[in-house]
């Protein structure tokens, strides 16, 4: 008799679950993996968006991705903005959180003005930065100050990506800051002070009491830091349009390039498939990387 | 009783989350005869939508019980929401009667059979009275699509007092237009006269702009950036005529401020500025007091000039396309030409709206007349535009920054041709 009783009330809590979580889930699959299925059958087709046919043709556009130049070039360049962009914006990020974390007098300003370049949307900042970056905008007005000659910036295959790089690590440190921050405080006080009384100095006690106490955060931080640089797009679409000389065309770029402007759907479907193969076989490298300490 | 709560939150929740897919009604209503769908974009509350509301509600009374036009307005957003509405159409249908295009946009609409071709419903009179370059730019393979009522060009607008110190007389008549030498010596001789002058302003914005003002100056050169079916770039766009006239264009920037700020030329810091005839309404509207003239874009072999605007055409699958055809030719009528042309600052795509409208027949708008009725050149009508006006405006961009013509046109010339492979298999 109560043995049916708590299977009966197993079950409804089950069935009860199951409909709390069913909204999202269908949300979830009809707005992310249904597209996701679909971009994978159209890649397999000529399909372009304002003809009403699609020609099945197999792995024909993988073939001609894979030799296309303009892709590998586009590839090499999210790469090279991924590699450059997640050490210095973590790196920017943690200083900033060893900064305001310290008891000086006015931090929480502080700690409001490292994160407002979050707050405005990027296209804003994009636009902004488009005009600082400029010959005769501010930044190159500051550093003339200092005897340095006007720099192209944006105008310069070869400095036109360091330049988008800066720009968004500036903007998206104060995020990752908070939660190095949160981390931080984390960290039992006791720690330290048990480690001053054998004698550590900053650094010492940087090395094995603060970076082994964020661990964690280390690791959240590194990985959605890495998968977001992956998805550049806004930056380089609005401020150089994938120039000078395509050095900051980004793969995300020509899928929207390719499927909405030339409105090719089967071979943008296909570079965003295969892209997303590349990103999630990286996040798992590093995920490996990150869980080989513990 | 929890449970049936749940259901019917759930259920609820639902069924409002669904009620955002609804559709629009397409009512036949045999009182008022056939009703014509249109699509236009604009915010439907702006002024220019205005206009266009009062057109046709000005058609739907005078042809009441026989057609009724239902225009629905499409916000341009930040570039192409107009254009994606449209590509999303095609396949979950609702696409209207009649569809405003954008001219570059004709062909590939054409291409795909979006759209139909017209040539039945408008007679050789009817188009005797429009503007060539609009007629070009509405014809895809030898069939007319579409037919827009307001045209656009680019010219030469200048500082009157600037120009004047330095001695120069712009010619006002077309037979006297410059050509790329003196106009390159108006702007050397203007450069520098006060230290903060420079001879010309040149936008450096990297959008369809970069596309629709230098190529002219490629057409005037005899030369091309495609071939005339647009399925083969080399050799159009690296030729020697596009290298030169693109060379002429980087000759000409180094007389102008890199980096202007938008209001450059009003300001005064520049002679020469090269500006779409929309600069005219700018000028009257911002800068009443600012002394200006207007030339002729300069030439090299050809006459040529931009031109180009958004243009009417009737769907294929269009159940009415004589009643559609009905609306447009109403568009394209002396009176509506005028009314829309004065009310956009554009000049008109018809000769009587020119004849009809005193203000295009006085200096300075006389300069975009004449380009507009003798040397309107509409960008290449070919379906393979997007990725030409791409990869140009790019190649274009890096030229104007001080890259070698010859080595980024032919760069140009090989990724244009990859990508028309790949997304024109058949056509080769």
């Amino acid at each position: 008799m109560m043995k049916s009783h708590t299977l009966n009330r197993d079950r409804e809590k089950l069935i009860m679950g199951v409909m709390f979580v069913l909204p999202a889930l269908i949300l979830l699959f009809v707005f992310l993996i249904l597209p996701f299925i679909n971009a994978f059958f159209y890649s397999l087709t000529s399909y372009n968006i304002l003809s009403e046919t699609k020609k099945f043709i197999g792995l024909e556009n993988y073939i001609i991705l894979f030799q296309d130049p303009a892709f590998w070039i586009a590839l090499r360049n999210t790469f090279y903005f991924v590699v450059i962009v997640v050490p210095f914006q973590t790196a920017l990020a943690l200083a900033l959180a060893l900064i305001v974390n310290r008891k000086i007098k006015g931090r929480a300003i502080f700690r409001i003005g490292f994160f407002s370049p979050q707050i405005t949307s990027m296209v804003v900042i994009s636009i902004l930065w488009t005009i600082l970056y400029a010959r005769n905008g501010l930044i190159n007005n500051f550093l003339s100050i200092f005897g340095i000659p006007a720099q192209p910036f944006l105008n310069s295959s070869g400095q036109a990506m360091n330049s988008i790089i800066f720009m968004s690590g500036w903007q998206a440190a104060g995020y990752f800051m908070m939660i190095f921050l949160a981390g931080l405080q984390n960290i039992p006080d006791q720690l330290y002070e048990a480690v001053s009384i054998d004698g550590a100095n900053a650094w010492q006690k940087f090395r094995y009491v603060t970076l082994p106490g964020l661990r964690s955060s280390m690791n959240f931080v590194l990985l959605i830091t890495t998968i977001q640089a992956f998805k550049l797009f806004q930056q380089p679409f609005i401020m150089t349009g994938g120039g000078p000389n395509g050095s900051t065309k980004t793969v995300v770029q020509m899928v929207y390039t390719e499927g909405f402007q030339f409105r090719n759907a089967g071979y943008s479907s296909a570079m965003a498939v295969i892209f997303f193969i590349i990103v999630f076989v990286c996040q798992l490298i590093l995920q490996k990387i990150l869980n080989r300490g513990e | 009783m929890k449970k049936i709560i749940l259901i019917i939150l759930l259920v609820t929740c639902l069924t409002i989350s669904l009620s955002g897919c609804g559709d629009q009604e397409n009512v036949n209503d045999s009182k008022n005869g056939v009703t014509i769908t249109l699509w236009t974009p604009g915010a439907g509350t702006d002024h220019d939508s205005q206009i266009w509301k009062q057109i046709f509600d000005q058609f739907n009374k005078e042809h009441q019980g026989k057609i009724r036009i239902k225009a629905e307005f499409i916000p341009r957003g930040s570039g192409f929401e107009y254009e994606n509405k449209v590509s999303s159409s095609v396949v979950s249908g609702g696409l209207p009667d009649i569809l405003r295009m954008d001219g570059p946009n004709i062909s590939s609409y054409a291409y795909y059979k979006v759209i139909r071709p017209i040539d039945q419903y408008v007679t050789a009179d009817d188009l005797k009275d429009v503007v060539k370059s609009t007629v070009e730019q509405g014809r895809f393979k030898g069939k007319l699509y579409a037919l827009a009522p307001n045209e656009s060009s680019v010219a030469v607008f200048y500082n009157k007092e600037l120009v004047k110190r330095a001695g120069i007389k712009p010619p006002t008549t077309l037979k006297n237009a410059w050509t790329w030498d003196e106009f390159l010596q108006a702007v050397k001789k203007t450069d520098r006269l006060d230290k903060k002058v420079r001879g010309v302003v040149l936008s450096p914005a990297k959008n369809e702009w970069m596309t629709y003002m230098p190529t002219p100056l490629v057409w005037s050169n005899e030369g091309d950036i495609v071939s005339k079916n647009g399925m083969q770039a080399t050799n159009y766009i690296n030729s020697k005529s596009t290298v030169q006239a693109l060379t002429y264009l980087q000759k000409l920037s180094k007389y102008s401020n890199p980096d202007p700020t938008p209001t450059e030329f009003e300001d005064g810091k520049a002679a020469f500025t090269i500006q779409g005839s929309w600069e005219y309404v700018t000028l009257q509207r911002s800068y009443p007091n600012f002394k200006y003239g207007v030339t002729f874009f300069p030439y090299s072999k050809v006459k040529y000039s931009a031109c180009g605007d958004w243009a009417f055409g009737i769907t294929s699958k269009s159940k009415h396309p004589k009643e559609a055809a009905e609306v447009i030719r109403y568009l394209m009528k002396d009176r509506n030409v005028i009314k829309t042309s004065s009310a956009f600052g554009q000049p008109p795509a018809t000769l009587s709206a020119f004849k009809n409208m005193p203000e295009w027949n006085r200096y300075p708008r006389t300069i975009v007349r004449d380009q507009v009725i003798h040397t309107g050149h509409p960008r290449n009508v070919v379906p393979s535009y997007p990725i030409l006006t791409q990869e140009f405006t790019s190649a274009t961009s890096d030229i104007l920054d001080g890259a070698n013509p010859k080595e980024r046109l032919d760069e140009a010339a090989q990724s244009i041709d990859l990508m028309i492979k790949r997304n024109f298999p058949g056509e080769h």
